[in-house]
């Protein structure tokens, strides 16, 4: 049977009802700017219906609950590209700091070598010539160093990206040890049948903060996301949060840990992704195209000039330090500086440069992978180009996606001022509309108390 | 259908594009350069290299021409003065097969003669800055010396090695030509020809001064002869020169083909950019200041 009271607390529940509207419509509000934020909405059902004889009485609404609107499914996509856009952001950023040094064609590598054999052809105009030979041991000094710079450079950026490996492990150390923390205030907040949605929220832009770490992959569990590495390292499990470290190895550079296993393989997503790919693929592949082109030049060199005669009819000696099985680049080092050893003649004679030509086609002969130093070389910063262009042409499209996903995202999950400004309204009225039937309640209550006194 | 109500990421997006775009025309416009570092144009880049490889090859190919040039002129000129001299030298020798000089005369001949001679060994043992040109490869030691032992009165202490000059991809120059090929070869050998004489000229007797004379006479033709190698020499050396100055410009034009930026293109560029990042900007303010709460009460 409905009653006065009856239909008050049916107005007293949808004030609230609207009131909690209200609220979450200036939560949004004020989350609007907030990332990984998703809108939350008011979810209002109709109560059950009360029964008076054969009548059916509605019995108003109650608050069901608050509810998040997100896509799971575009929060996969957006980790997976986070991760790319991570590793190739990485990946690029040390690259470019090396690509200066294969980009000017006046002071490189080529140029050095170019000039060395031109010292060459000059000699042969005056094998006798001091000042010519002068120039043959100032130009190969100088590809000597030129192979050393470069080298210790590349080498130097394997050391830098090192300390961004064990930034990196420390950053995604605090992540996890956060995302552990919110699964277990998630999983609390579930039993207690209340909202999880701000955690979720804050969980969700800590997993994609950590995606552009490091690719994960991520399983929704009961008691929580448990996160693993692609090799099936476990990061989080429920409540627990696996630290990972880095560790030197006799190499001069570190590897990535998990609870005492080598991981470093398994990491191909995420800035440490791209660290590992640019210090392990791009500077290291560099710096060993780099020790083949100076191991060959220095051996072919040298064999050339041990064949020849220098200006005292000396046999001639090794002309750059015999190349080092490990780092003949970082450690090329030209062992003559009297210009007298230059060992020209191919008969003892000062005036012969016979040998000269014996150096000079060195610079023709197919020598180092069966090309010539100089093909050698151009193919070399060819490929160094090319892997580089790819990354950023890869990156240029993950972009791209990655501003699609975003929207889409947005247009989900994201705060729209508009739309607030018309649920505000909505919600004041319904509110002022429950307010007004309290007050035609009260003024029926009164009527009715009234009743018995005229 | 919902959309994205935040438009900020994507205009911020639009405006670095737009920049990036900007700042890429205008680096090429400053530089002159298309490619500025390999990920531009890898295959551009390699090729690049090569190309310049092969201008500074051209270069220094040009330079040697240039080195051997000098060095022939000086040769051909200082074996002109000898072929002068022999020249005197036969001449006098004419003079002298006259049966009727006197004693006195013929001595004054014959010391003429050894005057030439002396003037010919100052001339084979030309110098470059130190290096003997007529020594073979022994540029360092004077080739002819006075050797009262030697039948001919002078030695020759060069080799008979030559050198090679690349002046080319693959074309080699002979540098020089040794000495004794020029001033000592077999029945025309300068000195022995010219020692005859004077001998003869101090012995008297007209056949011996005739038959002497011939031989230096044959000398002379050699050495005339020997000339032809650096005529023929420079003229190889003039036509290469031509070769390389063609092959520098098609270098140089090829480099711009690769490595250099079409101006007009660059700039068109920078100016659609600049375009697109004016409307871009203009958009952003735009969208920015449309609001539901401006019009609500």
């Amino acid at each position: 049977m409905s009653s006065l009271f009856g239909t008050m607390s049916v107005s007293l529940r949808a004030l609230l009802a609207q009131q909690a509207a209200l609220q979450t419509t200036a939560e949004n509000i004020g989350n609007v700017n907030t990332a990984g934020y998703a809108r939350r909405r008011a979810v209002m059902i109709e109560d059950d219906p009360v029964l008076d004889g054969r009548l059916t009485i509605g019995n108003g609404v109650h608050l069901a609950r608050i509810e998040s609107l997100r896509d799971g499914t575009l929060e996969i996509r957006i980790h997976e590209e986070t991760q790319q856009q991570g590793e190739l952001d990485g990946y690029i950023g040390a690259m470019r700091q090396v690509e200066s040094l294969f980009s000017d064609v006046d002071h490189g590598i080529g140029a050095q070598l170019d000039k060395f054999f031109q010292s060459l052809t000059r000699l042969s105009t005056g094998a006798d010539n001091i000042p010519l030979r002068q120039n043959v041991v100032t130009a190969a000094g100088n590809l000597a160093s030129t192979f050393n710079n470069v080298a210790n450079r590349l080498k130097a950026l394997q050391q830098t990206l090192d300390g961004g490996l064990v930034q990196a492990a420390s950053d995604i150390n605090t992540i996890t040890a956060q995302i552990a923390d919110l699964n277990v205030e998630v999983s609390r907040q579930r039993t207690l049948g209340d909202d999880a949605g701000t955690f979720e929220d804050q969980r969700t832009q800590l997993i994609r903060e950590l995606s552009e770490l490091v690719n994960v992959s991520v399983i929704n569990a009961d008691d929580g996301v448990t996160l693993t590495t692609a090799d099936g390292a476990a990061l989080v499990v429920g409540a627990h949060a696996f630290q990972i470290e880095t560790s030197l190895q006799s190499s001069g550079l570190r590897h990535v840990y998990s609870q005492g296993r080598d991981i470093t393989s398994g990491i191909s997503g995420g800035r440490m992704g791209g660290l590992l790919r640019a210090r392990d693929a791009g500077a290291e592949s560099l710096l060993s195209d780099l020790d083949r082109m100076a191991s060959g030049v220095i051996t072919e060199i040298n064999a050339a000039h041990r064949q020849g005669f220098d200006l005292n009819g000396v046999a001639g000696q090794d002309l750059f330090a015999p190349a080092s099985p490990t780092d003949s680049a970082a450690k090329m080092r030209l062992v003559i500086s009297d210009p007298a050893a230059i060992a020209a003649s191919s008969d003892g004679s000062v005036g012969d440069s016979g040998n000269v030509s014996r150096l000079s086609d060195v610079a023709t002969a197919a020598v180092i992978s069966g090309q010539t130093p100089l093909d050698y070389y151009s193919g070399m910063v060819g490929r160094f180009g090319n892997d580089l262009g790819q990354a950023e042409a890869e990156r240029e499209a993950v972009d791209l996606i990655m501003r699609q996903l975003s929207n889409q995202r947005a247009a989900v999950s994201g705060v729209s001022l508009d739309e607030e400004a018309a649920n505000l309204i909505r919600y004041q009225r319904a509110f002022e509309a429950a307010a007004r039937v309290v007050s035609v309640i009260d003024d029926l209550t009164q009527t009715v108390i009234n009743l018995g006194r005229n | 259908m919902r959309i994205n109500p935040d438009s900020t990421a994507d205009l911020i997006a639009a405006l670095a594009r737009t920049q990036q775009a900007q700042e890429t025309a205008l680096a090429q416009i400053s530089s002159g350069k298309r490619i500025v570092a390999p990920s531009d144009d890898p295959a551009g880049m390699a090729e690049w290299i090569r190309n310049r490889s092969r201008a500074t090859n051209n270069d220094e190919f040009s330079h040697s021409i240039g080195t051997l040039k000098a060095m022939f002129h000086t040769a051909d000129s200082t074996l002109n003065s000898v072929v002068s001299s022999l020249e005197r030298a036969v001449s006098l020798g004419v003079r002298g097969a006259n049966g009727s000089l006197s004693v006195e005369n013929r001595e004054a001949i014959a010391l003429e003669v050894k005057g030439i001679r002396e003037n010919i060994v100052g001339l084979a043992n030309v110098a470059i800055n130190g290096t003997y040109i007529f020594a073979g490869t022994e540029t360092r030691t004077k080739p002819f010396v006075s050797d009262a032992d030697a039948s001919s009165m002078v030695r020759y202490q060069g080799n008979q090695g030559t050198c090679q000059v690349p002046i080319g991809e693959s074309r080699l120059m002979q540098m020089n030509v040794p000495g004794d090929q020029i001033f000592a070869a077999a029945e025309a050998d300068v000195f022995q020809s010219l020692q005859d004489l004077i001998t003869s000229l101090e012995a008297g007797g007209a056949d011996a001064i005739s038959v002497a004379t011939s031989r230096v006479r044959a000398a002379f033709d050699h050495v005339s002869g020997q000339r032809v190698f650096y005529g023929s020499a420079l003229a190889q050396m003039a036509s290469e020169e031509t070769y390389l100055a063609n092959e520098k410009l098609e270098l140089a034009r090829r480099e711009n083909d690769i490595a250099g930026v079409d101006e007009i293109e660059a700039i068109s560029r920078f100016v659609n950019a600049q375009a697109a990042h004016a409307a871009a900007l203009e958009a952003a303010g735009k969208v920015s200041r449309l609001s539901l709460l401006d019009y609500i009460q």
